[in-house]
């Protein structure tokens, strides 16, 4: 492993760390504001919208369909398992298709 | 109830959910296939230990590496862990605060959730959550590893669609934490701001504008949630 991947990885750790602790010292001197708790609760959704928006606008219709497929078996609370393997079958079954 | 047997009852109450959580180590591991060495995928384990940032890391993770983009992103990402270590406070105000913060190291969403339903009871005591995220440590790295090996076993990816797996993998978690008619605002200022940063700006920055764009959505939005 390079110097810099080390140092990388054990960046994201210490920045993950931070966030686990950092909870916990806060609301033993402030309180967290209903607010600013709706506004953390809203970040993941936001950052996976974000990744998964512009990959999609560059694919093709087997990829939207696909993708249209997991969102339902996801949502409908089947495991990732489940929505992986029928996302692969589907890729490749449309892919062939159009 | 000590920290000790509420560590051990934890671990047991613990593994059904590190099993569910085994299912994505598995996953990450083949994911990490071609992107990371086998001393990176341990160390990410070992020391990041926060499986959707350590997926989307994947995302990132090109030669040269964009080392400040990584971090940010994997802080940005990981924020969520703020709330959940904010509501332990109340049930740990009499433990040792150095045995808090070194359980807080192994705080993930499911050894919380189930903490939280425990906590309330009354009996046991934080060592619980330290079982739930020891248990879960165990089985992450494991199924990681053992993920790695199977997709070892897997002859080029592309040819069978595997290059969608990530984008899968994305869609099952980002449908999975969708919460309902409050998200809809945040989900379209998060795509519109990163489908407009991805054409103008490049790179993958696009993540982390259209992330903080979401969040800030969510915050002005607040009162109409």
């Amino acid at each position: 492993m390079s110097l810099v991947s080390f140092l990388t990885i054990l960046g994201m750790g210490i920045a993950t760390y931070i966030t686990r602790a950092s909870g916990y010292f806060i609301a033993s001197r402030f309180d967290m504001t209903p607010r600013f708790k709706a506004a953390l609760a809203g970040v993941p959704v936001a950052i996976i919208i974000s990744i998964l928006g512009p990959e999609l606008a560059k694919g093709g219709t087997a990829e939207f369909i696909s993708a249209g497929i997991v969102i339902v078996l996801a949502y409908r609370k089947f495991g990732l398992l489940v929505c992986l393997g029928v996302g692969i079958v589907s890729i490749n079954i449309f892919r062939n298709l159009l | 109830m000590t920290n000790l047997e509420s560590f051990k009852k934890g671990v047991i109450m613990g593994i059904p959910l590190a099993i569910g959580v085994a299912t994505y180590g598995v996953v990450y591991g083949i994911l990490t296939q071609d992107v990371l060495t086998t001393p990176e995928t341990i160390m990410s384990c070992l020391v990041v230990y926060a499986g959707v940032s350590q997926i989307l890391a994947l995302d990132l993770w090109q030669h040269p590496l964009p080392i400040f983009m990584l971090i940010l992103s994997t802080f940005i990402i990981n924020l969520r862990h703020m709330l959940m270590s904010a509501s332990v406070y109340p049930y740990a105000i009499k433990e040792n605060k150095w045995f808090v913060y070194f359980t807080m190291f192994f705080v993930v969403d499911e050894g919380w959730a189930l903490s939280m339903g425990e906590f309330p009871k009354g009996k046991t005591r934080l060592g619980f959550l330290l079982g739930t995220g020891v248990i879960n440590y165990v089985f992450w790295i494991t199924a990681t590893m053992a993920g790695r090996t199977m997709g070892a076993l897997i002859p080029s990816p592309e040819s069978i669609g595997i290059d969608f797996a990530l984008t899968a993998v994305f869609l099952t978690i980002g449908a999975s934490s969708f919460r309902g008619r409050k998200d809809i605002p945040i989900v379209v200022v998060a795509l519109i701001v990163a489908l407009i940063s991805e054409h103008y700006i490049g790179g993958k920055w696009y993540i982390l504008a259209g992330g903080l764009a979401g969040s800030l959505t969510g915050w002005i939005t607040y009162e109409f949630s």
